[in-house]
């Protein structure tokens, strides 16, 4: 029956605007994993990323009467979300400004968020791991495509300043690479680990 | 796209899950963004931007300028935005409107009066989010968030 989870958008943009907290709560517990995920993938540190997504959601607060099209609000709040990442990192002044989000690739991880100790099974942490050897393009897409919901790529484009007809073939590039850096990893990690016992 | 490749971006968001959710202190803060709504002001239109025009106008390595114009009806408000390091600073000029200005933050606001000629200055504001509102006639004016 329902076309699209994001159908009572407006509905619910409208109730917020007349200050209906649970209508607020709802949209923000809907798109806040999006919103972190985006900030994750410009590797902003968990302080950072934190600035990012309050302030798409404090821009938001103030354009809450004015979304042109509430059935693509995700998208809104991703496009700003990038800004708000962009805007940080400029601030922190971590690449010369007017700069091209290309150049965050030669970034250095301030903070991998790799936390391995809390995965318990050891091909999800090689998993993990494995995203670090990927572009930084294709870390960056795929650590936006792990937010849950899942994201539609018309957001995962908004996010990305991408065109959306390019997010399915990069999907498909990028997962064919880090399939190709998990094998790459177990060859080298099963030879490692001859005469280890594994459970 | 594949099932393989559905199978291994699921894996892959399970994984974020458990290793990278974002922190819930920064859930309750979204959903108590709410309470900076202001029904009470109108959104002034930001009609120029410099950084949009024309690279950051660096004086340094760690100083910023960057000018702003919002305008509603006959109200205007210019800003000169000043950041150096972590310290951010206003000289602004006010078309329209007298009275006290007010810096809102996520954290506070705080008020200087506006000059006979129109001006401000608000010294010593932390970096991050901030906007401006000046009374007009019956209502408030206020500016759009700005990140220095």
């Amino acid at each position: 029956m329902l076309g699209s989870p994001d159908n009572d958008n407006a509905d619910l943009l409208a109730r917020a605007a007349a200050g209906d907290q649970v209508a607020w709560n709802t949209l923000v517990d809907r798109h806040n994993s999006l919103l972190w995920s985006i900030a994750r993938s410009f590797r902003l540190d968990v302080a950072d990323a934190a600035d990012a997504v309050q302030n798409t959601w404090l821009r938001l607060v103030e354009n809450l009467d004015r979304i042109a099209d509430p059935e693509r609000l995700a998208s809104w709040l991703g496009t700003t979300a990038r800004r708000e990442c962009l805007q940080l990192i400029r601030r922190a002044g971590r690449r010369p400004t007017g700069g091209t989000p290309e150049l965050l690739a030669e970034l250095p991880d301030p903070a991998p968020p790799l936390d391995a100790a809390l995965l318990l099974d050891e091909r999800d942490a090689a998993l993990w791991r494995a995203l670090e050897g990927l572009s930084e393009r294709c870390r960056q897409l795929l650590r936006i495509l792990m937010a849950s919901p899942p994201p539609r790529y018309a957001e995962v484009a908004a996010a990305l300043g991408m065109a959306v007809g390019t997010i399915g073939p990069a999907r498909q590039r990028c997962l064919e690479s880090l399939r190709q850096v998990v094998a790459a990893d177990n060859l080298l990690g099963d030879r490692a680990s001859t005469g280890r016992e594994r459970p | 796209m594949t099932e393989d490749e559905d199978d291994l971006v699921g894996r892959l968001r399970a994984i974020a899950v458990r290793v990278d959710p974002p922190p819930e202190v920064v859930a309750e803060l979204a959903r108590a963004a709410l309470s900076t709504r202001r029904i009470d002001a109108v959104l002034a239109e930001l009609v120029q931007d410099s950084t949009t025009e024309m690279p950051a106008l660096a004086r340094g390595a760690d100083e910023q300028l960057r000018l702003l114009s919002f305008e509603h009806g006959t109200v205007s408000i210019e800003l000169q935005v000043h950041s150096t390091g972590d310290t951010v600073s206003i000289r602004g000029l006010v078309g329209g409107a007298t009275g006290d200005v007010t810096v809102e933050t996520p954290g506070g606001s705080r008020s200087t009066p506006i000059d006979d000629e129109g001006w401000f200055t608000v010294d010593g504001l932390a970096a991050g989010l901030l906007r401006l509102r000046v009374p007009a006639g019956d209502t408030t004016v206020t500016t759009s968030w700005i990140t220095p």
